[in-house]
């Protein structure tokens, strides 16, 4: 039984002179109950296909043709009446920021009520009554409350389960849901992803499920679209795709994607170039400009996706029929596996960070956010430490600190057995030491200034060389990022997110540094350019032989980078350790339920997971929890949790937590 | 009236789909939006490259009537030409005045206060304006308090009351035009000066220029200043116009020239008394403000455009009239 | 909510003490001794004038004079005028309801022209609703206020002997003023609920409204609309001032004895504890306007109320 069959869905959009087409003839199937992953990057067109079903195109796009089955009417022909009255009834949609979908000056009742009353022929008090109802059902804490509060009084997971509630509050039969968990920390997407699956369940929806995460596919999707260029270029049952992907763009797709898994040292794979602009699409097939096994023909001629319902691909030329896939990348040559036992650079000493807030004249005691409070950690020479834990646990003031664009309240940052404070002689920081890797390059780049200018002013600030000299540095620095020259005279904007990456990280090194702290240096790229910097960075930090600290969210990505991990919650590290050990056995759990979080894109371990996310939210870094910061999400705290903070100790060799009961016996200290 | 707003729409094939949500423009919206340092023509272009000649040609004959009168009109202003009240004719196409002085000319040479005042009073406002918000976004402490009260009081005065205050204590004239234009538009730029700073201060390639060990001054000069001056730029353009109205409100009031020289606002005034006989004696002068502060935001819509490509469909700053 | 509204008065208060002292400084900023200009066209002799210095206490320390204005402000004594010798407190008094009628009835001109059209614009961009709102934005913004009270009254009280070219009497009377006075506004309020209301229809929860099966006008009056309103509302506050400020040309174009025409004939006169009652008056009126606007922002917009803390 199908409940949606979309055929032939073409829209299109008008831009100035142009008309992009972001879906180009796509066909696909949802039947009730079942989830179907569409997979992506920016620009794949996987969100204009949601909006095209639910026939939200901004007002220069239309549908062009093709048609949009739900039930048994076609929404692409419905009358604009008819529709209106399908969304929310019969479809319903979540969409990815819950920051800003929801009206910010009407209370979250209201809205779901709104949505209730628009499809049902029931009473304000009628629809109070269901919308409480289906703020129990995505499981609100103390919906009666909630339903007289405004949207900035939630946190960003309670408010994506408001938009789950009020997308679900006329029970409609396809759910649409795009990146509904990418905004949230990976603990509250898992809490979130088993809401959506224990739904659909319950409810018997089909749900097409958007995303640019292959661990989210995974775990959550029936069978798997993935989207290129407007196309669809291969579908099949998510095992089967994520065992046998047969489209090269698949296959690199997966490639590309650091896992948790995976032996250390391997390159990920990544996909040269970037996707085509819309508007002129290639001839021939759309991949072929990227694609490594691209022929002639692939370039002259538009391969149809083939028939077989199981697998189906458009590809002239499928990846055999092996296990293959990601494995196949070629190990590097120096795989030296042990960490690196140089002298401490960095030596951090019980650092806090507190921002003071309110504060009004008339209040006499001032609050203050406790962003760093008491951290104390060593970098060796040549290794990669990351620091990891979720938004707000003050991963990045830490960054901060220790290339000292803010002074710690308390405590000591040296590096190279020197205090880095500003009160040491000589005043400002020695900026040929450290630098930073900002998370967002084109924030950090000033778009006033050309590459030239922008990579020149570190040698120009220093005194280094002379014209002459600097322009040959500047040269050299592009060669080693990948970058070509004619680059120099252009501006930040002109690039795509990847590149501008790597003029922050060329600039970042112009004056050869021995430490670069990153933060979230991949976090705003997509998957395939994502690899591409990872790559960037391991081979840069051997060839100049770098110290990184690494800021980062994601676990596989600091996986992929770091020697050794130190992981944050709420401004203090709650373990320590070699990454290798750490991700084998973590000792706390917090770790441990940060681990269990991330979606993995291998769906037979994903569906083996007996999962138990970490329940509840961060608490405010205003007023911290006593003892234990952990201890109110913890599922092994007891009373002396509350009373006794716990200290950093070492649990095995090289490895730290600060728990009172540690998921790993601490062995006796040799 | 905005001067060509397409260009900064941006249509490109997907809404935000980063991964990290961070609205970070691909490569193809890049290239749709185009460069604000794209080459010059391109610039000018994007403000309509028509447009930019045809503004340019009427500011031109203003300028050249604000600054040499007697080339467009040769006659002496403030002598009688002809019986009063004659109609618009082919001799005096405006008519004459009520003394008998030819409205044409007196149009003409009554260019020069007005635009004087605005023009001056604006670069005053800009320059005290900016040191103000500079001062007030750079420092910390006492300075930058005692910086932030005054503007806030003068914030709390409508710009016109400031206006009026300042002719009240400096008297009648085009001196005193010219300098409450001025202050009373410093807070204006003030606080966009402010808000400015504020908002660089703390951007990531300021924090960037500073890890490479430059000083808060050489930041000032390399980073702040010229991002700063395109939005100064654009806040001046489109303040003149109403510099412009808040001139020509203080000499029809009568706080302007003596009599009898030329002046639009005080024409305006004088003529508003023969309404029922003579209409022509106030509605050139009219007609002539109009025109220059139709201008003036023309001219504001223009540079912003050019400067600033990625403006929001805001055009204006809404903020005083009076 | 009370703490919200306590915390904004406690802000406004050194803004009002900002504006007594501006008031009273207007008087020693006027170049050349305040005696003498108070004696303005009577030709003094020194000891005249030193006699005006005693008994005004002009001789004293600054700061003591400013007490003692502040004392006489607090027993609502704003000093006296030159020209009448009466108190300049009770002459605003008298003049002030004038003025607040016709700043009252300009605002409703500019609300009930500029709303409209604004949301007519905003919700169809390219719309005849949406060019009418441009010919009215354009005309606003760039013809001045008090030439269009002259063209006016060409037109209704020369020509068509409609509506009365002077006076006060009746509503007739008020037409006039009013729509002159209020047609700039009317303009503004155009552009920014069209800029607004366009803005709004980018944000994210416009789909939300959409995609749970709102109509199009649903989407406009109970989301956009509602979000829209919240700017236009502070910027309607701001320019209360610049209202009843421009209030003063129009009351001398129409011949209307309000606080405007008798602060523009005070300047002229030299009459300077008017000035200085006028300025504070209106200032002051200015402030307390802002703090209301503020509190209805802040019943309206439920996140302002928890940025203010005290």
């Amino acid at each position: 039984m199908t409940l949606l069959a979309v055929r032939d869905l073409r829209t299109q959009i008008r831009r100035g002179r142009d008309v992009v087409t972001p879906v180009d003839g796509i066909s696909f199937d949802i039947a009730p109950g079942e989830t179907v992953g569409l997979v992506g990057e920016s620009g794949s067109g996987k969100t204009m296909t949601g909006m095209s079903i639910m026939r939200l195109l901004p007002g220069a796009g239309r549908i062009a043709a093709g048609s949009v089955r739900l039930a048994d009417r076609d929404l692409a022909s419905l009358g604009s009446r008819d529709m209106r009255q399908a969304r929310g009834r019969d479809v319903a949609m979540v969409f990815q920021d819950p920051m800003t979908s929801l009206n910010p000056t009407i209370t979250i009742g209201r809205q779901i009520t709104e949505a209730v009353r628009l499809h049902r022929n029931v009473t304000s008090a009628g629809a109070r009554e269901r919308a409480l109802e289906v703020l129990r059902l995505v499981g609100m804490p103390q919906p009666e409350q909630r339903l007289d509060s405004y949207p900035h009084e939630l946190s960003g997971g309670q408010r994506q389960r408001v938009m789950i509630a009020l997308a679900l509050a006329c029970e409609p039969k396809l759910l649409i849901a795009d990146e509904p968990t990418t905004a949230l920390d990976v603990t509250i997407q898992a809490q979130i992803l088993e809401l959506l699956q224990e739904l659909r369940d319950r409810l018997g929806m089909g749900v097409l499920l958007i995303t640019h995460d292959l661990g989210v596919i995974a775990g959550q999707a029936d069978r798997v679209l993935v989207m290129y260029a407007g196309r669809i270029v291969e579908s099949a049952p998510t095992e089967e795709l994520f065992a046998r992907p047969r489209h090269p763009y698949t296959e690199a797709l997966l490639g590309a994607i650091p896992r948790l898994d995976q032996q250390r040292h391997e390159e990920l794979r990544s996909i040269p170039g970037l996707p085509p602009d819309l508007a002129h699409p290639p001839a021939g097939c759309r991949f072929a400009p990227r694609c490594s096994f691209a022929t002639d023909r692939c370039r002259t001629e538009d391969p149809v996706l083939t028939d077989d319902p199981d697998h189906a691909y458009a590809c002239f030329h499928p990846r055999p029929v092996q296990r293959s896939a990601a494995r196949t990348a070629p190990v590097t040559a120096e795989a030296a596996d042990e960490i690196a036992d140089g002298d401490t650079l960095l030596e951090l000493t019980d650092v806090h960070k507190e921002f003071p807030i309110g504060g009004g004249f008339l209040r006499r005691r001032t609050t203050s956010l406790k962003a760093v409070s008491g951290i104390s950690l060593t970098v060796a020479a040549g290794e990669t430490f990351a620091l990891v834990g979720e938004s707000g646990c003050g991963k990045s003031t830490t960054g901060r600190l220790i290339v000292g664009l803010d002074e710690p309240t308390q405590g000591t940052v040296s590096f190279a057995g020197q205090s880095t404070g500003s009160r040491r002689p000589g005043g400002r920081m020695r900026p040929r030491d450290m630098q930073l890797v900002f998370q967002d390059p084109s924030a950090s780049l000033d778009p006033r200034m050309k590459v030239s200018a922008s990579l020149a002013e570190p040698l120009v600030l220093q005194h280094i060389g002379d014209r002459r000299e600097r322009a040959a540095r500047v040269g050299e620095m592009l060669d080693q990022v990948g970058l070509s020259r004619t680059s120099l005279d252009r501006y930040p904007h002109e690039f795509s997110g990847g590149q501008r990456q790597r003029i922050g990280l060329a600039r970042a090194l112009m004056l050869r540094p021995r430490l670069v702290v990153a933060d979230e240096p991949v976090s705003a790229l997509d998957v395939s350019v994502q690899s591409q910097v990872l790559n960037l960075m391991r081979s840069l930090q051997r060839a100049m032989g770098l110290t990184y600290v690494v800021i980062s969210h994601d676990l596989s990505v600091v996986k992929y980078l770091a020697d050794r991990i130190g992981v944050m919650y709420l401004g203090k590290l709650v373990e320590l350790g070699a990454a290798d050990g750490i991700y084998r056995q973590p000792a706390h759990p917090y770790t441990a339920g940060l681990l269990d979080a991330i979606p993995e894109p291998d769906p037979v371990r994903e569906r083996a997971k007996e999962r138990k996310p970490i329940a509840g939210e961060l608490p405010s870094a205003i007023d911290p929890p006593s003892g234990c910061h952990f201890r109110t999400r913890c599922p092994f705290a007891q009373d002396r949790c509350a009373v006794e903070e716990p200290l950093l100790r070492p649990i095995s060799g090289n490895q730290f937590a600060a728990c009172h009961f540690p998921l790993r016996t601490p062995e006796p200290v040799a | 009236m905005t001067a060509n707003m397409d260009t900064t729409s941006n249509t490109s094939g997907e809404p935000t789909i980063d991964p990290a949500a961070g609205p970070l423009p691909d490569a193809s919206t890049a290239a749709v939006t185009g460069g604000f340092r794209a080459s010059a023509t391109a610039r000018l272009a994007r403000g309509g490259l028509i447009s930019g000649a045809v503004l340019g040609v009427l500011v031109l004959f203003l300028l050249v009537i604000a600054v040499l009168p007697q080339l467009i009109a040769p006659g002496d202003p403030t002598a009688s030409v002809a019986g009063a009240f004659t109609a618009p004719s082919g001799e005096h196409w405006f008519g004459t005045d009520d003394l008998g002085r030819d409205v044409l000319t007196r149009v003409v040479w009554g260019a020069h206060p007005i635009l004087l005042a605005s023009v001056l009073g604006i670069a005053i406002a800009t320059v005290i304006g900016v040191l103000l918000g500079l001062l007030g976004g750079m420092t910390r402490g006492l300075a930058s308090g005692l910086v932030m009260r005054i503007l806030d009081v003068m914030l709390a005065l409508p710009a016109l009351l400031i206006a009026l205050m300042v002719v009240a204590i400096a008297g009648n004239g085009v001196t005193s035009i010219v300098i409450a234009v001025g202050v009373a538009y410093i807070p204006a730029f003030a606080r966009v000066v402010y808000g400015s700073v504020q908002r660089l201060r703390t951007a990531d390639y300021v924090a960037a220029a500073r890890l490479f060990g430059a000083s808060r001054s050489r930041t000032v000069v390399r980073h702040l200043v010229p991002n700063l001056a395109t939005e100064i730029a654009v806040v001046a353009s489109s303040a003149l116009g109403w510099a412009v109205l808040t001139a020509a409100t203080l000499s029809f009031l009568g706080f302007g020239v003596n009599l009898p020289n030329p002046d639009w606002g005080v024409d305006l005034a004088s003529g508003g008394q023969y309404l029922q006989t003579a209409w022509w004696i106030s509605t050139f002068p009219g007609l002539a403000v109009t025109a220059t502060i139709l201008l003036s935001n023309y001219l504001g819509d223009y540079v912003s455009a050019i400067l600033d490509p990625r403006r929001t469909v805001r055009v204006r700053r809404p903020w005083q009239l009076g | 909510m009370a703490r919200f509204v306590l915390g904004r008065l406690l802000i406004a208060i050194p803004v009002l003490l900002g504006v007594t002292i501006v008031a009273f400084l207007i008087i020693h900023l006027i170049p050349g001794n305040p005696a003498q200009v108070m004696l303005f066209g009577s030709n003094p002799t020194p000891a005249q004038i030193h006699a005006l210095e005693v008994r005004l206490g002009l001789d004293d320390p600054l700061y003591v004079q400013y007490g003692k204005y502040i004392a006489g402000l607090l027993h609502g004594d704003l000093g006296t005028s030159f020209v009448t010798g009466r108190s300049v407190g009770s002459e605003i008094v008298a003049r002030a309801p004038s003025t607040f009628i016709l700043s009252g009835a300009a605002l409703l001109v500019a609300i009930v022209i500029g709303i409209p059209l604004g949301i007519a614009g905003g919700a169809r961009p390219g719309s005849v609703w949406d060019r009418v709102g441009r010919v009215i934005s354009v005309s606003g913004v760039a013809i001045p206020y008090f030439w269009l009270a002259l063209i006016f009254t060409l037109i209704f009280a020369v020509h068509l002997r409609l509506l009365p070219a002077v006076g006060t009497q009746g509503f007739k009377s008020l037409i006039m003023p009013a729509v002159a006075l209020g047609w700039g506004y009317a303009a503004i309020l155009t552009r920014l609920v069209r800029s607004r209301l366009i803005e709004e229809f980018q944000d994210e929860y416009i789909k939300t409204a959409k995609a749970k099966g709102c109509s199009d006008s649903r989407v406009l009056f109970n989301h956009a609309l509602r979000n829209a309103i919240i700017p236009t509302i502070t910027m309607l506050g701001l320019q209360i001032g610049n209202i009843l400020t421009g209030a003063a040309a129009i009351e001398v174009i129409f011949g209307r004895p309000g606080l405007g025409s008798f602060l523009v004939s005070s300047i002229a006169a030299k009459n300077i504890p008017v000035v200085q009652g006028a300025v504070l008056f209106i200032g002051v009126a200015y402030v307390v306007i802002n703090l209301v606007v503020d509190v209805i922002v802040g019943v309206i917009d439920p996140r302002t109320r928890k940025k203010v803390t005290v």
